[in-house]
């Protein structure tokens, strides 16, 4: 025999009621029949003998009730039921079901897509073992605020790596580029450069053979080994399992490939992985200079952050007289993100946003639910009468909610997945080296947001059932003129919708302004018509040739038709670095200044205006000549107070001494918001660099150039390739890509809420003129005015906008508070902005109650007196 | 509960004694052995028997299953499960304690 556990006779009285129904009964039967049979034995009549075992039991039904609630857990079942009622329920209305899902999937999907990102840019942490414990070095001047100075890799590095060791372990790691050949096609790849404890201080084991360790990166005999990404090595090595006998070959430098790094690992910054990774002592055997090396560590277990940074200061300021610089120890639990600092506050922002998309979807769905109960009142009294309670009432209201909270949900999540990707392709670049997918903390995110906008929502028909008195509402329908249900609650979730609506439209409008002010506004320098360019011959040239190559391709680009200026200049504007130097003037303290290397014909091409002096001319840029710079206004403003500097001596950097032959108007050169750097320009012989970037003013479409300029390159050297083409209108726009993320968000979020808020606001509108058709009718049969009737429905409308509007007035008054530090030319309280948002909200809201109007103008007197 | 006025909550001590001693029964089984062990005293009512099985088998302290009966009848068939023989040695403790101490109460004279 089988005795079957408790657990399945529990499911059995929960999924299948009727068979538990039916069991019970052949149980009783059984019972009955067996007494029958022992009375009639006993020698009694057979009907008396069936009455009497039937007696015995008293009321069957009872008891088999009370058999039915010792087997099953009972609030289980009520769930059940109601899950099964409020299925039923949904099924049978799919439109109205079909709106609230998508309008709570739209919220949350959202919610969720920006809480990815956000995720994955300021909270998410890198995935190695006690990610808290990891510090990323860097010297300040004087104290933690001030400005960072440079730590020297070598030695500094090595004093810490001798003093400090029981309190940090100090590693490092960095990025370079070979070139190499895959596939037999010569092609220029990342490379990844870590110090030989990397892999063991972060804890990561390799996937396939082994890591970089110790042994390989000694500084007397580093050994040429390399380990690939687990992504590379799938991708594009086919995951060759014996790719641990090859080798890779990096700037003519034959590397033994020795391990695989596991999937998932991508080191400390959140740049895309580099595919190979090679010890860092053996960078100089790329022949390639030397790449900038950050100083990262782990604190050892028990160290607080400014316990090792103070150690390590006095390390510092003792390793060398007059040293007074400060070691600052960072977080860097999250991992090295160059755009983390500007997109953070910005993706709050938008999460603050968002957020009010939720909230007015989730009051939108609120009034749906409101409206529907209103026309549930006959089965909620009907219920209410054939004895249900009110809790079992709300308890079934509420489950309802939670049903469309979390279908919503679930479709919310399959679009989020969707729109975090569209938001890192908006991102661009920027973002090529984020993780946006879902993990742990995004799903419970989704989940908590789910459940909590189900309950608020689910909030609104639980009051509104708990009104609901018997009596009344069965007679509903009678009167003509009777005590209507007020929708108080309805209107107030419209109110709440316009003033939201309105607070994200003002930012949107705000956000708008902004960008377009940092789009036009006077930056120094002429953003349209230029086309920025890289050429560089690599390794394999020698140094007199690569300088060659540069001046060669500058002259023929200078002879295309419709090229107007070309130069080259160290780094272009607006890509967030410059070299940083003293200029000093003989006799007095060198004055802090940046730096760019610039050819003639790189003022021109920017259209950065002469103030005194003359520009750079060819014989600036030729050997043997005497050196010569030119400074920007502030140089002046910062160094020279009201002297004239044009023909002063001066030593830049670099140890030059050059005369100042010219001054040029201030520009913005990191970003379109900087506060003016001190700037100044030295032609390239004077410091002999490479690399460096190709900048041609053209009269026509820049774009159009690319070509030729192609052309001009290949017959100067076909072996050298032209890199990294944009117009310095793509650079700009890149350096204001998170004003574009918040514009354009904001604006869809705009559109979205206001979606919502005139939907409610019609829906409010609709349902009070269908349900006053017979006022209206009566009024219109005693001779009121269509006019009137009109202004009936007008009057309402223009209530909810006049109070919503105020609400929303002061809540945006306070939100541009929030975000004035993200706004650029666009002043505090800006009633502009506020009056703009106010006009579309009336005009669309306007829209939205002419048809209702309109419906209640056209009602004929003598069918609505007949109507119901 | 029993119409002679036995304790409350003897009833459960009843049941499941009557299980160990019988072995798989029905309910009907159970008020007739009962009936006949306690020579006719002790008669528990059908209304209170089926409820208090249903609420043992959920409380882990018997298992029921549907077997044919001595008749050839689909009977539910019910029997101790060790948590059940655990619980009634406790009980008969219990009652052991509980009858000697209301003995005593009376032989106080």
């Amino acid at each position: 025999m089988v005795w079957t556990p408790r657990w399945f006779h529990r499911l059995v009285t929960i999924v299948r009621p009727n068979r538990l129904q039916r069991d019970l009964e052949d149980e009783l039967l059984f019972h009955i029949e067996a007494r029958t049979r022992d009375n009639i034995a006993a020698g009694m009549p057979p009907e008396e003998a069936r009455l009497a075992a039937l007696r015995l039991f008293g009321n069957r039904t009872l008891m088999a009730e009370r058999m039915r609630d010792a087997d099953i857990n009972r609030s289980a079942d009520a769930l059940f039921r109601n899950l099964r009622y409020a299925a039923r329920v949904l099924f049978r209305s799919p439109g109205f079901s079909m709106v609230v899902v998508l309008s709570m999937a739209l919220g949350i999907g959202a919610n969720t897509a920006v809480f990815s990102l956000l995720n994955a840019v300021v909270l998410k942490t890198l995935p190695v073992t006690n990610p808290e414990e990891l510090v990323i070095l860097e010297a300040h001047v004087k104290s933690a605020g001030g400005e960072r100075t440079a730590l020297d890799w070598h030695r500094d590095l090595r004093n810490f790596q001798t003093h400090a060791a029981q309190y940090v372990e100090l590693f490092t790691s960095s990025r370079t580029s070979a070139v190499t050949t895959l596939n037999n096609q010569v092609e220029q790849i990342p490379v990844g450069l870590v110090s030989g404890n990397f892999y063991s201080v972060l804890g990561i084991r390799p996937f396939r053979g082994r890591l970089i360790d110790r042994g390989d990166d000694s500084e007397r005999n580093p050994q040429l080994v390399a380990v690939l990404d687990y992504g590379f090595w799938r991708g594009r090595l086919g995951g060759d399992p014996a790719v641990t006998n090859r080798t890779i070959v990096l700037n003519g430098v034959s590397f033994s490939i020795v391990g695989v790094t596991p999937e998932g690992f991508f080191g400390t910054s959140l740049a895309p992985p580099t595919p190979v990774i090679i010890p860092v002592q053996t960078e100089a055997r790329l022949e390639d200079g030397e790449s900038f090396r950050a100083i990262e560590g782990r604190l050892r277990p028990g160290v607080s952050r400014q316990q090792a940074a103070s150690v390590l200061t006095s390390i510092f300021q003792s390793s060398e007289p007059h040293r007074n610089d400060v070691i600052v120890l960072k977080n860097n639990s999250r991992g090295e993100y160059s755009d983390r600092e500007r997109f953070e506050k910005p993706l709050y922002v938008l999460m603050g946003g968002v957020t009010l998309v939720l909230l007015i979807a989730t009051a939108n769905v609120a009034g749906l639910l409101l409206a529907r109960g209103a026309a549930r009142r006959r089965e909620i009294s009907i219920r209410l009468a054939l004895g249900a309670s009110r809790a079992a009432i709300a308890r079934q209201f509420l489950t309802e909610s939670l049903v469309i909270a979390f279908a919503g949900g679930a479709l919310g999540i399959a679009l989020a997945y969707g729109a975090a990707g569209a938001l890192v392709a908006m991102v661009g670049p920027a973002a090529v080296g984020l993780d946006v997918r879902p993990d742990a903390r995004v799903l419970a995110f989704t989940c908590a947001t789910t459940v909590m906008t189900g309950l608020l929502f689910g909030l609104f028909p639980v009051m509104q059932a708990r009104g609901t008195t018997l009596n009344p509402s069965l007679k509903e329908g009678v009167g003509i003129v009777g005590r209507r249900p007020r929708q108080i609650a309805r209107r107030a979730l419209v109110i709440a919708q316009i003033a939201l609506s309105l607070v994200l439209l003002s930012g949107a409008v705000l956000f708008t302004r902004s960008l377009s002010n940092l789009r036009s506004f006077d930056s120094g320098f002429d953003r349209h018509g230029v086309l920025l360019a890289s050429f560089d011959a690599d390794y394999r040239y020698s140094k007199d040739r690569r300088y060659q190559i540069q001046n060669d391709v500058l002259q023929r680009v200078r002879s295309i038709p419709g090229v107007e200026f070309a130069g080259v200049a160290s780094t272009p504007v607006l890509s967030a670095g410059e070299y940083s130097t003293g200029l000093k003037v003989s006799g007095q303290a060198p004055c802090r200044t940046s730096m760019t290397i610039a050819s003639p014909g790189y003022l021109e091409t920017m259209r950065m205006r002469l103030v005194a002096g003359r520009l750079f001319e060819e014989t600036d840029n030729q050997v043997g000549a005497p050196h010569t710079v030119i400074v920007n206004q502030e140089i002046v403003r910062r160094c020279f107070g009201s002297m004239n500097p044009v023909g002063m001596n001066v030593q830049a950097g670099f140890g030059v001494n050059a005369e100042i032959i010219g001054v040029v108007t201030d520009a913005k050169y990191r970003n379109l918001r900087e506060d003016t750097l001190p700037m100044y320009y030295i032609p390239p012989r004077s410091v002999h660099p490479f690399g460096l970037v190709l900048h041609v003013r053209t009269a026509f479409d820049p774009r159009a150039a690319v070509e030729p300029i192609r052309r001009a390159l290949r017959e100067v050297d076909p072996a050298v390739p032209l890199a990294d083409v944009r117009t310095l209108e793509d650079q700009s726009e890149q350096s204001v890509l998170q004003d574009r993320l918040l514009t354009s968000m904001s604006k869809t979020f705009s559109i979205v809420a206001l979606a919502l808020a005139v939907i409610g606001l019609y829906g409010v509108l609709a349902f009070t003129v269908a349900q006053r058709t017979n006022e209206i009718g009566l009024r219109l049969a005693l001779g009121a005015q269509r006019r009137q009737i009109g202004q009936l429905v007008l009057s309402e409308s223009a209530f909810m906008m006049l109070v919503g509007s105020a609400l929303g007035f002061a809540g945006a008054l306070a939100g541009q508070r929030l975000i004035q530090g993200l706004l650029f030319g666009v002043g505090p309280s800006d009633l502009w902005s506020l009056l703009t948002a106010v006009g579309v909200m009336a005009s669309i809201a306007l829209c939205a109650t002419l048809i209702p109007a309109a419906e209640a103008v056209r009602i004929d007197p003598i069918s609505a007196l007949r109507h119901d | 509960m029993a119409r002679n006025g036995v304790l409350q909550g003897t009833l459960d001590l009843l049941v499941l004694k009557t299980l160990h001693s019988l072995g798989p029964v029905h309910g009907y089984g159970i008020v007739t052995h009962i009936h006949s062990v306690s020579d006719n005293v002790l008669r528990v009512e059908e209304g209170s028997l089926y409820p208090a099985l249903h609420r043992l088998e959920q409380a882990g302290l018997v298992a029921s299953s549907w077997q044919l009966s001595d008749t050839s009848r689909r009977a539910r068939f019910y029997q101790l499960t060790a948590r059940g023989r655990r619980e009634l040695k406790s009980e008969e403790e219990n009652w052991e304690a509980v009858t000697a101490a209301v003995t005593r109460v009376l032989q106080y004279s």
